[in-house]
């Protein structure tokens, strides 16, 4: 039986590669600012954990998955982000 | 072109055949085999970042010292580089479900993934230069271990993506070709998250 699969658009993909490139360049626009925010670390991790659901959801195609495994993804990584910032404070 | 369009290798399918869609939709992608993988090499890394984050809370003071000696513009311009080369393999998967040629997105992901332990070497021969290993301190035994075994699974991208790019035919792929492709690709952005995560925590991330 031949699958078929879903396909996302080209513009699709290049915007989410955009928009990982500016948050990219946010995280370290807000790590690196002359004088650091009190929140950067738990932001630059939220931006982390942003990137992680746009990869997921577009790139790995996740959005066209079964729910329940996008539901555990963007569960394991707002976890992990959140985890993360707790520990720095 | 539409988006979300449903096609299979041998061209769009018409909208009615329903099972076949739902059939596309439930499996894993890539396959189950994969996710395994993904879901093991995941957990254990989100172990150690939290064994990093845990310890600069107690060791505030010598991370910061140890964080001031990295180079955050070349970790950046990693992490550029990295996502770039995620957009690239998802070229690849959107050009071979197209029944376009993947090679170049392939090579151009490799090639990527060189050039990124390129650089991670340039910031390895400044700190094997400045005398510090793996026992200087905490610090460094979680950045030089992480970031190590984060090169080795990057090393490992690096040879699906030219093996991929060697083996798979120009143009139309079988089903198992279909899901070799996607299972690298799943595998590359699960590299790509790892990073995502180490970058902040290795450059940015401070304890108050």
């Amino acid at each position: 039986m031949n699958l078929i699969y879903p396909k996302e658009s080209t513009k699709l993909l290049n915007g989410i590669w955009i928009s990982l490139l500016a948050l990219t360049g946010l995280s370290y626009a807000l790590a690196e600012s002359t004088e650091p925010l009190a929140l950067s670390t738990p932001l630059v991790l939220g931006i982390a954990c942003l990137k992680a659901l746009l990869i997921g959801a577009v790139f790995m195609e996740l959005r066209h998955s079964s729910k329940l495994l996008l539901a555990g993804f963007a569960l394991f990584f707002a976890c992990l982000s959140f985890s993360l910032a707790l520990c720095f404070y | 072109m539409q988006s979300n369009q449903l096609i299979g290798p041998e061209g769009p399918f018409p909208s009615d055949q329903k099972t076949e869609q739902k059939h596309a939709r439930e499996i894993f992608p890539g396959g189950p085999l994969v996710w395994i993988v993904f879901v093991l090499e995941m957990g254990t890394f989100a172990l150690f970042f939290m064994g990093f984050a845990w310890l600069s809370r107690s060791e505030g003071e010598l991370f910061r010292i140890a964080q001031r000696q990295l180079h955050p513009a070349l970790g950046t311009l990693n992490t550029l580089i990295l996502l770039t080369g995620s957009w690239m393999i998802a070229r690849a998967v959107h050009a071979a479900r197209a029944g376009k040629a993947t090679r170049y997105w392939l090579l151009l992901t490799g090639f990527s993934g060189l050039v990124f332990m390129g650089i991670k070497s340039i910031e390895y021969l400044h700190i094997f230069q400045a005398g510090i290993t793996l026992s200087t301190n905490h610090f460094w035994f979680y950045y030089l271990f992480l970031t190590l075994l984060h090169n080795l699974h990057v090393a490992l991208g690096v040879y699906f993506c030219f093996y991929l790019a060697w083996t798979l035919p120009v143009k139309t792929l079988s089903d198992e070709q279909h899901n070799s492709l996607s299972a690298s690709a799943i595998y590359w952005h699960l590299v790509d998250l790892i990073w995502v995560f180490l970058f902040p925590l290795i450059y940015f991330a401070r304890s108050w």
